[in-house]
């Protein structure tokens, strides 16, 4: 049975997102194919469900509230277009043609403008959960 | 290649629908919810009786069909499928159920009614 969640434990988890993605060595990786961003491990755990924390995101939660992965749907037409700190880092870091680029954990270590966007990520996250949060 | 399917329906207007098994082998990793069991199931009774469709925010040969599944702590859950109109068929995209509608107040409903 799907966890319930209320706001204040979504909260929490989305300030437990940089613990846990380092834990469990989190990518990104953009979909194109689908418009979304995806950051979370290489397979989202199969008890993960979906719960809409801003207008912007999603978080994939487990049956022990922990969070298991990031959705940001409308990726390019919509998120970019309301953060535009992003755009930059977002055009040098998504430059491959590809339909799907994944970005595993251990380039994000490597790679500077990866770092960089992978910090600005957990942080807008963080700051709009409360800010922005959806009412159910 | 040939394409082979996991699904293929007619949607609520009588149009051919399909989910390849390529498509849902891409998508699987970051969608849990297409390992479910019973799963395509879901995806079929919202692709032939959606509860409301809106037209995709980025895409104007996209459609999201939703399909009311339950409330749980004041939030409904919905099945949502993405599909793409190909001209000789719809293509689903991915499937997953959120509780929230993206599409709502920025997009056109294209289908249906969204009261709540």
């Amino acid at each position: 049975m799907e966890k319930i969640m209320n706001k204040e434990q979504l909260i929490e988890a989305v300030k437990n997102i940089p613990i846990v993605a380092e834990r469990d060595k989190w990518a990104i990786t953009l979909d194109k194919d689908e418009g979304a961003l995806f950051y979370a491990p290489k397979v989202i755990p199969s008890d993960s469900a979906l719960h809409q924390v801003t207008d912007e995101y999603a978080l994939y939660i487990d049956k022990n509230s922990h969070p298991t992965g990031v959705v940001v749907e409308y990726f390019n037409g919509n998120f970019l277009k309301h953060h535009e700190t992003f755009g930059d880092i977002a055009s040098k870091f998504f430059e491959q043609k590809d339909k799907i680029i994944t970005i595993p954990a251990d380039k994000l270590k490597q790679n500077k403008n990866a770092e960089i966007f992978r910090a600005l990520l957990e942080t807008t996250l963080i700051k709009e959960a409360d800010a922005n949060f959806v009412p159910a | 290649m040939k394409e082979t399917y996991c699904l293929d329906v007619k949607d609520y207007s009588g149009r051919r629908t399909v989910f390849t098994h390529q498509q849902l082998e891409l998508k699987a990793p970051n969608r849990p919810e297409l390992r479910e069991d019973g799963i395509l199931e879901r995806i079929r009774e919202t692709i032939e009786n959606p509860t409301f469709i809106y037209l995709d925010l980025e895409h104007s040969d996209r459609f999201a069909y939703y399909r009311r599944e339950y409330k749980i702590n004041s939030r409904i859950k919905y099945m949502k499928v993405i599909l793409q109109d190909r001209k000789l068929d719809l293509f689903v995209i991915t499937a997953y159920r959120p509780d929230y509608v993206k599409e709502r107040d920025k997009t056109n409903l294209v289908y249906g009614e969204d009261n709540e």
